[in-house]
């Protein structure tokens, strides 16, 4: 069983444990002028780590815990969480069809998006693929606590195994990403566009370069080297180098 | 000299020549900074992802309404002026001047400028 505790001398009330937790663990109390945030049901813990994300003193510490990221796309997890909610989640009384149109809409948002970028800021769209990821890289805090880019690769690659799967190799120019595949592969194809090639696809890359260089500290430059029939492989050179 | 002690060069001549120039950034078109003489309190980054798409913008405006490529674009705010001008296929000089600046003078420091970096990027 998960144990969570408050390091009282960090907490600053602002309650965002007590507003993030799916079961209520947390509790915010006055204690003389100041409201703090209590730990009241550790016993209902699920150990999804939301606090501990949530927090920015950095005061919330889970232990006897198992990272799972991401935690709701675990069967037993989403059994878990309804127990408490008394309530089936969307996504699973959904039926296939309507996942299929769920999916067609997501995906035409993504390449229609995708496919503005270049109309409106042309040339510059590298430049906000790159800074999307800069900014992606503060939701995944577990990354800045590795100290090499090697460390920095195998967090993302646990991060994003149901998502983005990849195999990497850091080479002397910077690392090379193989993607078996991503899952905008069938995004990409179902709009009609080379994956790999497509826009969504380029962006997808120079996120990276933002991502992986915010962890890093280093400039990264994406570019294609090889659209294989069901993956890409990326190679992001780091300039610094 | 290595190719960036020179690239500095030419921008600390910027702002030798025109005391006006309260800055002058060197960005790769893909959003990576180059080099810079700038005030420290910039963020490089940032600055250099804005200049990129700033530059694609005004290169898609410019080709899709005059049917040309673009040249330069001007942003005039209270406080000065930002100029930005392409240097290469991949590279784009930003200049930052205050509300004192004269244009010409500005404009004739960016045309040294460019044939000065053109010759080094």
């Amino acid at each position: 069983m998960s144990e969570v505790v408050i390091e009282e001398v960090g907490c600053r009330g602002c309650s965002q444990c007590v507003d993030v937790c799916p079961v209520d663990v947390f509790e915010p109390e006055m204690v003389e002028d100041h409201q703090l945030a209590r730990v009241v049901r550790t016993e209902d813990c699920l150990g999804c780590l939301s606090c501990y994300y949530a927090c920015p003193s950095q005061c919330v510490v889970v232990s006897d815990t198992e990272l799972q990221a991401p935690y709701y796309r675990i069967e037993e997890n989403i059994a878990f969480v309804e127990r408490f909610l008394k309530t089936k989640t969307v996504s699973k009384s959904i039926s296939d069809a309507e996942w299929d149109e769920a999916y067609s809409d997501v995906a035409m948002t993504l390449t229609s998006l995708a496919k503005a970028m270049p109309d409106i800021v042309g040339r510059g769209m590298k430049a906000v693929g790159r800074r999307s990821g800069s900014l992606a890289a503060s939701h995944l805090p577990e990354a800045y606590e590795e100290r090499d880019l090697e460390g920095v690769l195998k967090s993302l690659q646990n991060r994003f195994k149901y998502c983005f799967d990849f195999e990497y190799q850091v080479t002397e120019e910077g690392v090379d990403m193989d993607f078996k595949p991503c899952s905008l592969f069938q995004v990409v194809k179902d709009s009609g566009d080379e994956p790999g090639e497509a826009v969504l696809c380029q962006l997808f890359h120079d996120y990276l370069s933002g991502l992986i260089g915010a962890f890093d500290g280093g400039r990264y430059r994406s570019k294609l080297k090889e659209a294989a029939p069901n993956c890409c492989t990326v190679k992001l050179d780091n300039v610094l180098l | 000299m290595s190719r960036v002690e020179k690239i500095n060069e030419v921008l600390r001549a910027i702002r030798v020549n025109s005391p006006d120039v309260l800055g002058a950034v060197i960005v790769s078109i893909d959003g990576l900074p180059i080099a810079s003489v700038a005030p420290a309190e910039l963020d490089e980054e940032l600055i250099a992802g804005m200049a990129a798409a700033l530059l694609g913008s005004g290169e898609q405006i410019s080709e899709e309404l005059m049917g040309a490529n673009m040249q330069q674009t001007l942003v005039r705010s209270e406080k000065g002026l930002i100029v930005l001008n392409a240097v290469s296929e991949d590279a784009v000089l930003v200049l930052l001047a205050n509300k004192n600046a004269k244009l010409g003078l500005i404009f004739l420091e960016v045309r040294r400028a460019i044939r000065d970096l053109a010759a080094v990027i």
